[in-house]
């Protein structure tokens, strides 16, 4: 979908490369994260696939044409901008901002505001939020509206930088999940430019490090960069506890439903929702705890430490009882996933 | 002290005068923002003029008012021409320093994004920029406004000049009464000038809190 053909660039009045000869392919419809320590040009790489900074050499192709062939304005009003700190028009309503590129595009009054109302729910927004002006917003609820501008003409290609960085840490984490549950829905290309190698794990389909000047120092997936970092510099920049990132990097519902051998009954109500351990008289039963098969094995590993067997029961979407979990199930998993051991 | 027969019997030329007032301010303020305007169109062409005109613009302010006026006589006499014309440039400098100070404190993030999205040059001007110095701009017109009803009774001493014809009439004849009325209708006349600019912001601008 994105294609950069060995694009170079140096910063006017620095002799420091900015970008040097970075060759990517992005491919269609996924969550592509740059990440690296900030000065390594991830900004800049992303800010060239909109022309809002320019390349020394090199091609950079959106869907097969070169950017650079493209008149300016119509380049970027068929990409999806979103920036740091939401950067709404504070004079606008939020209605009138979502609007903002259909407007440019010339659309019908009807069909704006038609389109405007399906992305604030899309955002997960009340409609009364519409008439009021971006000061009255939270900062989490701004981002949700710089989201929904970004969509608003349905773009291939959405660019985000640092879209959630000013957030608290609780609202940013819910915001990263919706956008994940919102690309399962929507296949958008999303190119997004982190320092946060915890959300560039959490929301990417592919993760690109950059070190200094651009340079590309390994492009893969989450599962694999975790695995097998390409380099001491990866290494370093995953941080610690490379396991525990894997943990909650895989859901529930990734592993088969195993029967595991426990010391207590379980009872479930007559529409299968799990109710209570039953105590066998002489020692008392663990409190119950259930994990949904849509939470991450993190969440898991962290409810069995809660409790006394170290036993979680695993519920579907609906609450029915699936299973359940120990810290066995998740030895089994992280070792299916080690490189040599995959194969055995 | 204040001869109140004086005022009945001249209620009439005194409103008047009062009308020639409101009138000079209007043209002056008229005119400074129409050329005001022309100047920040221009600096849209060419961005490297903007710091040039502040500096200019602001130097130009100290000139004394009666000084300029009495600069521009020689080429329009004692006419109200030559009284709109001070007034404009003292009007065209508050407003232009405003103006291009609030464009140019408009957040640069804001601006980018316009960009980001696919605002053409001009769009950005008159969607974003515009709007977002409004503030500015009409609290340079309210400065300009209050400044210019005092600017025009100095005016008075070529023959224009408003209420402030009142003030040379007591002064020359040594009578007060005159001269209250013309400070009450000045005070009054600014007052409403400025609730003018204020009532036209609070309904303009919603946006800000």
């Amino acid at each position: 979908m994105i294609r950069f053909e060995s694009v170079m660039k140096t910063h006017r009045g620095s002799a420091r490369l900015a970008v040097s000869g970075l060759t990517l392919h992005i491919p269609k419809g996924e969550i592509c994260v740059f990440v690296g320590p900030s000065g390594c040009g991830k900004t800049t790489i992303l800010r060239m696939i909109n022309r809002l900074d320019s390349q020394d050499s090199g091609r950079i192709r959106v869907d097969g044409v070169a950017t650079d062939e493209l008149d300016v304005v119509t380049l970027r009003r068929g990409i999806g901008f979103m920036m740091q700190s939401s950067a709404l028009f504070p004079h606008q309503t939020v209605a009138q901002n979502i609007g903002a590129v259909p407007r440019l595009l010339g659309w019908g009054r009807d069909k704006i505001a038609q389109r405007v109302s399906e992305l604030i729910s899309l955002v997960g927004l009340q409609p009364e939020f519409l008439d009021r002006y971006p000061n009255q917003l939270s900062g989490g609820q701004q981002s949700r509206v710089a989201l929904a501008r970004a969509l608003a003409s349905d773009p291939p290609v959405v660019l985000m930088d640092e879209p959630f960085a000013a957030l608290d840490p609780v609202i940013r984490e819910r915001l990263q999940d919706e956008l994940v549950a919102l690309q399962r829905r929507l296949h958008k290309t999303i190119i997004l430019v982190t320092h946060d190698m915890e959300e560039a794990i959490k929301i990417g389909d592919r993760i690109a490090i950059f070190e200094g000047e651009g340079k590309l120092v390994q492009f893969d997936t989450p599962h694999n960069i975790l695995a097998r970092p390409a380099s001491e510099f990866v290494r370093n920049f995953i941080g610690k506890d490379p396991l525990l990132k894997q943990l909650s990097l895989m859901r529930i519902s990734d592993l088969p439903v195993d029967e595991i051998d426990c010391e207590f009954d379980l009872l479930l109500d007559e529409k299968r929702i799990p109710s209570k351990w039953l105590s066998d008289s002489t020692v008392p039963a663990p409190e119950l705890v259930t994990v949904s098969s849509e939470q991450s094995l993190h969440h898991a590993l962290m409810n069995m430490l809660s409790v006394q067997n170290g036993v979680v029961v695993r519920v579907g979407e609906n609450g029915r009882y699936e299973g359940c979990l120990s810290l066995g199930s998740l030895y089994k998993a992280l070792n299916e996933r080690r490189p040599g051991v995959a194969q055995s | 002290m204040i001869d109140w027969s004086w005022i009945l019997e001249n209620w009439l030329p005194i409103g008047l005068l009062l009308a020639d007032h409101v009138q000079l301010v209007t043209l002056g303020l008229c005119s400074g923002m129409l050329v005001a305007g022309l100047m920040v169109l221009l600096t849209l062409w060419k961005p490297v003029l903007a710091r040039p005109l502040i500096y200019l613009s602001g130097i130009l302010f100290t000139v004394p008012s009666l000084a300029l006026f009495i600069l521009i006589m020689p080429f329009t006499g004692l006419s109200k021409t030559t009284s709109v014309i001070g007034l404009s440039l003292y009007a065209l400098l508050i407003i232009l320093q405003n103006t291009l100070a609030g464009l140019a404190s408009n957040p640069a993030h804001i601006l980018e994004e316009a960009r980001a999205l696919g605002y053409t040059r001009l769009q950005c001007f008159l969607g974003v920029e515009l709007p977002l110095a409004l503030p500015a701009l009409l609290a340079g017109l309210r400065t300009t406004s209050v400044t210019l009803v005092g600017l025009v009774t100095v005016t008075a001493l070529i023959g224009q000049g408003g209420l402030g014809q009142l003030f040379i009439t007591g002064l020359a004849q040594s009578f007060t009464t005159p001269v209250v009325v013309s400070l009450i209708l000045t005070v009054l006349l600014a007052f409403c000038f400025d609730y003018l600019f204020y009532s036209l912001d609070k309904f303009l601008i919603r946006w800000v809190r």
